[in-house]
Order: C-alpha cells, then structure tokens, then sequence
C-alpha cells in the first residue's frame, strides 16, 4: 500500500494562516510600484500648458472594497482658473464638438501596463516567499 | 480602417480623418490612431497592432447613428464603445469607440 508522508504539516499550515493573515498587506506591496509605474507613465504623456493637470495627478489611498484591493490614479482639484482637473484631462482624452482629442491616458496605460503587471507578479512572489520563510 | 470609413461615407457621414479644420454644421465623424497595442512574445513584435477612436457627433437621439456604426465596425476591427457624452451647450451627443486593427 502506497504511503505518502507529509512532514512538519503544522508548520505548513501555520505559514497559511499567516500569509492569510497578511494577504492584504501583500497585495498592497505588490501593486504598490505597478501603480507608481502607471500614474509615471500617465504623468510623463500629460499635456503641459501651466503645468496644472501635470501636477493634479495623484495615487489615492488604498481601499478594499468586497475583497477588490485598488488604489486609483486621478486628477485631483481644481486648475488656477477653477476648472476641475479630472474635466480638464477627460476633454483633452475624448475631446468634444469645439476641443480636439489629445489621448494621454490609454497609450501610456497600453504602453506599461505588461510591465506593471510583471511588477506586480514578482513582487508578490518575493512577498510570499519572503512571509514562507518567516514563518 | 479605410473600409470602414468608405462604408460609413456611402451611408451618409461625414468622414474626417484626426479633425475638421472647420466642423461641419450637422453630424459628423471623426477617426484617428493614437497608437499601438502590440502582442509581444519572445522580445519580438509578434502582432503589430494600431488602435485608436472614432467619434461620432450627432444631434439624432434615436440610437440610429451608433447602430449603423457599429454595424461598420462589427467584424472588421476589435472595438469597444468607451463612452457617451451629452454636450448641453451644442446638443451635440458624442459617442466614442476604440478600436484596434
């Protein structure tokens, strides 16, 4: 009769409970710099006038909604004459009938997003394997 | 891209490519690449992809334009319809597709 022998289960499940207990923090790490690497792409694409909507755009803090973890990258506040940031980049995205589009936002989010992605997968096994190993 | 464009013409839209230097009065379409979305494996561009909008100025509420629109689109290119925004200072309703060849 075969026999399968798993040693030192009860650490094994100890490092789950723990990398259980930690999986928000992990997932926070891990997006951490895809996010950063995202909100650099769309800031390097941003059109410049007065430097306004460059400088509006910010990492929010992160928020676990029903289990989502997400930060968002957005233009925050108002411009020097009083226009909201987020309509000043969503007219300069999409354009209208009087203004020309100038998209910013999708071409650098194509352009980095395999790279954020990779970021995010290594780090989140650096992560784990570093939560493994402590335990 | 230029398929679709003849096809939209011969129903009627008026066609720009990036923009109107002066838009014209009625409905309008207006088409434009912005960039690419290539598949890469290996380090090499396995397929060169292009994306970019096509937007659609209309004052015609019925859904009409969107749908013979689309119907242009449908299984000529890989498109989304990203948004629909109402200008309440021209009355203009403008659809934005992205798509992808």
């Amino acid at each position: 009769m075969a026999k399968i022998e798993f040693p030192d289960f009860d650490v094994y499940v100890k490092q789950l409970k723990q990398l259980g207990a930690d999986i928000d923090g992990v997932i926070k790490y891990a997006s951490y710099d895809a996010a950063g690497m995202v909100a650099d792409a769309i800031k390097a694409n941003t059109p410049v006038d007065s430097g306004d909507l460059r400088e509006s755009l910010v990492l929010t803090t992160y928020k676990n909604e029903n289990g989502f973890i997400h930060t968002k990258v957005m233009f925050d506040g108002y411009d020097s004459r009083g226009v909201p940031n987020a309509i000043k980049a969503r007219v300069l995205e999409s354009g209208n009938s009087t203004h020309r589009k100038h998209p910013f936002i999708r071409p650098a989010v194509n352009r980095v997003r395999s790279s954020a992605i990779k970021s995010m997968e290594n780090q989140l096994d650096k992560k784990i394997n570093e939560l493994m190993k402590g335990s | 891209m230029d398929e679709i464009i003849t096809i939209l013409s011969a129903q009627g839209f008026r066609c720009a490519h990036y923009g109107w230097s002066h838009a014209p009065a009625g409905d309008y379409v207006v088409w434009a690449e912005d960039g690419a979305n290539d598949l890469g494996a290996d380090d090499h561009h396995v397929e060169h992809v292009t994306q970019g909008t096509l937007d659609l100025f209309t004052r015609d509420d019925s859904g009409t334009p969107r749908t013979t629109i689309e119907a242009a689109l449908d299984g000529r290119c890989a498109w989304y319809l990203n948004s629909i925004q109402f200008e309440e200072d021209t009355g203009y309703i403008h659809y934005e597709w992205i798509w992808e060849i």
